[in-house]
C-alpha cells in the first residue's frame, strides 16, 4: 500500500503520472525538483524502508538503455537492458539491489516513449545483424510485478510489434499476467521466470509469489502461444540442493513444454564485493550471506561469489537436470571464473 | 557501540511547555539545567529508553541541542521533534506529521521517510527565523530545520521526525497562547506520539547491533592475536552459532589452541563444511 508518492515538478502533467495518482487518492503526494533528492541521498536505510517503500514518479533522462556484458546472453544478438523502474515489489534476500541502492522506494520513469525512442535508434543500428536484437527488461526491477499499475508491458509488447529485429525479453518472478493473456502472444517478446525451489523460495524470496503459481502461470502463457524463457538465477547452494533441484526441475519441464523453451539459463549467485559488503550490513544474519561464498580474484573483477569448488558443483548439476530435458543449444550457463 | 535491544527515543523540544506533558507521561527526571534543560528516564543513559532536551526557541538553539544530546548517549535513537506550529487551513490542535523541512541551517529539503502509518495529517514545514502569522500551507515553526539539521548526521532519515500540533492559524492567531494552552494543547497526544516513536524505533533492528563488535571482545582466546585476527575469529564463531555449530566442545577447542593462525584455519574448516538448511519444518 503506497502512503507517500514523490513526484517531479516535471512529471506532474505527464499523462502516465494523472494516471497512476488517481490509482492512490489515499496517498500523501509530494513534489520534489528531482527525484535525485530522494532517492539518491546517503544515509538512508533499506531494510527499514522495504517495510514501506513510498513511489517516485519521474522523467528518465540521459542514458535509456546500456549494453549488457558480453557472456549475459540467452541465444540472441547483441544484448541491452533498460529499466523503466528501479527497485521491485519483492524482497529476495539475495537481491543485489539492497546493495546498489540507498533508497527501497520504487522509482518509476513515466517518460515510456523515450526508452522506445532509444530502442529503436539502437534496434535499428543492428538491422542487418543475423540475430535479433535483445533488449532485458527487469534488472532492476521486476518487470511485471506492478503491471496494474505502471502497464509498463502493455506499452513496450506493443512498441515491440513495430522495431524490427528487436525482441523484448521480460524478467519476472510475477504472476500478474493478465494484461498478457488478453492479447494475442507476440514472438517478439519472451516472458522469463525466476524460479528456485520452494524451500529456498519460502525462505529468500519474501513476497514473491510461491514458485507453484509462477509456474502455474508460464504454463497459462506457454499455452496461448507465448515464447518462455526459465531462469535458475542465482542457484543457491543449500543442504539438499540435488534433491531440491531435481524436484524443480521435474515441476517446471513436467508442467511446460520443454520443446516450446525459448531458452533456459543458470547462473550462481554473485555480486560486486561493494553491494555484497552493503547487503551484508542490512541481514548480517542472512545464511546465504555466510556460508559459501568468497571474494573472487581482484583481477576476476572484486565479486562476491560461491568458492569455485561450490559454484561448479552446483552449476554442474543443474546443468545435467536440464539436459535431460532440453537441447544443450537453449541452455546457457553464467559461470563467475571466466 | 550499539545494543541489540531497542533504539532510545531522544526528544527535542524548544520550550518546558512544550516538553512538559512528555517529562510528566514518560515520568523523566531533570539531569540538569546547563547547558540544556536534559531530562531522561534512568541515570544510566545507555540503558535510557528516552532523552529530552531543551533547545531554547531557533533553529541554531535547536541544532545544537540535539548535537550535544547525541553526545549524551552512545545508543542508537529515534529523533523526534515536537512542538506547536502555525499553518494557514487546519484546526488548531490537530496534529501533523511533518513530510518534508526546509529553512535555516538547511541547504536543501529535508524529507523524512514516512514508514509508521499513522491517522494524523500530513504536512510540509518551513521554519521561520522569526514568529509569523503570514500562514500558508505549510507549517511554520522555528526549530525543526536545526533540529533535522543535526539529526541526520547520527541516524539515517527513517529515524528523524518532526510532529507539530497546530497552534494556530488564519483565523486563531496565536496571541494570548499561553503555558497552559500549550499544556492543554498538546496532553492529548502524548500516548499517540510516544507508541509512534516506539513504532519507529523497532524498524529495521537488524543494523542495531555489529554481532561479531559484541561478540568478538567475550570470546577468551588463549593466544596472542591481533585485532584484526580476534575480528576473523569472531565472525568464525558468529557463524557457527547462527549455524547452531558452536556448543562447549567447540569452545573447548577454542581455547586449547596456541596459536592464532592455526585457530582460524580450523575454525574456517568447520565454517567451510556449513550449507545453508532451508528444509521447511514438518
Amino acid at each position: 500500500m503506497i502512503q507517500t508518492i514523490y513526484i517531479e515538478q516535471a512529471a506532474l502533467d505527464h499523462p502516465r503520472s494523472k494516471e497512476i495518482l488517481k490509482r492512490y487518492k489515499s496517498a500523501t503526494v509530494i513534489t520534489v525538483q528531482s527525484h535525485s533528492e530522494i532517492f539518491n541521498g546517503h544515509n538512508q536505510n533499506f531494510r527499514a524502508q522495504k517495510q514501506s517503500p513510498s513511489l517516485i514518479l519521474a522523467l528518465k533522462e540521459n542514458t535509456f538503455v546500456h549494453p549488457t556484458p558480453a557472456q549475459y546472453e540467452t541465444g540472441g544478438g547483441a544484448h541491452y537492458y533498460f529499466s523503466h523502474m528501479l527497485n521491485c515489489l519483492y524482497d529476495c534476500r539475495y537481491c543485489f539491489l539492497q546493495g546498489m541502492f540507498q533508497s527501497a522506494h520504487y522509482l518509476l520513469f513515466v517518460n515510456y516513449e523515450e526508452f522506445v525512442d532509444e530502442i529503436k535508434k539502437i534496434a535499428s543500428s543492428h538491422a542487418n545483424d543475423e540475430k535479433p536484437t535483445w533488449f532485458f527488461s527487469g534488472y532492476d526491477c521486476d518487470s511485471l510485478a506492478f503491471e496494474p499499475m505502471s502497464q509498463f508491458a502493455d506499452f513496450f509488447i506493443e512498441q515491440f510489434e513495430h522495431i524490427p529485429n528487436a525482441v523484448l525479453e521480460l524478467r519476472t518472478k510475477s504472476t500478474q499476467i493478465r494484461s498478457l493473456l488478453k492479447r494475442k502472444a507476440s514472438d517478439k517478446v519472451v516472458i522469463a521466470a525466476s524460479l528456485s525451489p520452494s524451500e529456498v523460495a519460502q525462505a529468500v524470496e519474501l513476497g514473491a509469489p510461491a514458485v507453484s503459481k509462477r509456474i502455474d502461470a508460464l504454463q497459462k502463457l506457454q499455452e496461448q502461444g507465448w515464447k518462455i524463457g526459465i531462469r535458475f538465477d542465482p542457484v543457491i547452494w543449500h543442504e539438499g540442493y540435488q534433491e531440491s533441484y531435481a524436484r524443480l526441475a521435474e515441476q517446471v519441464f513436467s508442467q511446460l513444454d520443454p520443446e516450446l523453451l525459448d531458452s533456459v539459463t543458470l547462473g550462481s549467485f554473485r555480486v560486486p564485493k561493494t553491494f555484497f559488503k552493503a547487503m551484508y550490513k542490512l541481514y548480517p544474519e542472512e545464511p546465504v550471506f555466510n556460508f559459501g561464498l568468497e571474494q573472487q580474484d581482484p583481477s576476476n573483477g572484486t565479486m562476491v561469489s560461491y568458492r569455485s569448488d561450490i559454484e561448479t558443483q552446483i552449476l554442474d548439476y543443474v546443468e545435467q537436470l536440464c539436459l535431460q530435458h532440453i537441447q544443450a543449444d537453449r541452455l546457457y550457463t553464467y559461470r563467475s571464473a571466466t | 557501540m550499539n545494543y541489540a535491544n531497542h533504539r532510545s527515543v531522544a526528544w527535542v523540544f524548544a520550550t518546558e511547555a512544550e516538553a512538559k506533558p512528555f517529562v510528566e507521561a514518560l515520568a523523566l527526571t531533570k539531569q540538569c539545567a546547563k547547558p540544556f534543560g536534559f531530562y531522561s528516564d534512568g541515570a544510566d543513559l545507555d540503558e535510557a529508553k528516552h532523552i529530552l532536551v531543551i533547545s531554547g526557541m531557533g533553529a541554531l538553539n535547536a541544532s545544537m541541542a540535539a548535537a550535544w544530546l547525541a553526545g549524551m548517549s552512545e545508543r542508537s535513537c529515534v529523533w523526534i521533534n515536537f512542538g506547536i506550529g502555525g499553518t494557514a487551513d487546519k484546526a488548531v490542535g490537530a496534529l501533523c506529521l511533518i513530510h518534508s523541512v526546509s529553512g535555516p541551517l538547511l541547504e536543501r529539503t529535508f524529507y523524512p521517510t514516512i514508514i509508521i502509518k499513522s491517522k494524523w495529517s500530513r504536512a510540509g514545514l518551513e521554519s521561520q527565523a522569526q514568529p509569523s502569522d503570514a500562514y500558508n500551507e505549510l507549517v511554520f515553526d522555528m526549530e525543526a530545520s536545526g533540529f533535522v539539521c543535526a539529526a541526520q548526521r547520527f541516524v539515517s532519515k527513517e529515524y528523524v521526525h518532526v510532529i507539530k500540533v497546530i497552534s494556530d492559524n488564519a483565523k486563531q492567531p496565536l496571541a494570548g497562547f499561553n503555558k497552559d494552552d500549550c499544556y492543554a494543547l498538546i496532553k492529548p497526544h502524548v500516548a499517540d506520539v510516544v507508541a509512534f516513536a516506539a513504532a519507529v524505533g523497532r524498524l529495521g533492528k537488524g543494523d542495531l547491533v555489529d554481532a561479531v563488535d559484541v561478540l568478538a571482545p567475550m570470546l577468551d582466546l588463549p593466544f596472542r592475536a591481533s585485532h584484526s585476527q580476534k575480528r576473523i575469529v569472531g565472525e568464525l564463531v558468529y557463524k557457527l552459532i547462527l549455524a547452531e555449530r558452536w556448543d562447549a566442545s567447540s569452545n573447548a577447542d577454542l581455547v586449547a589452541q596456541t596459536d592464532a593462525r592455526k585457530a582460524i584455519a580450523d575454525l574456517q574448516v568447520l565454517v567451510n563444511s556449513i550449507a545453508p538448511n532451508f528444509s521447511v519444518p514438518s
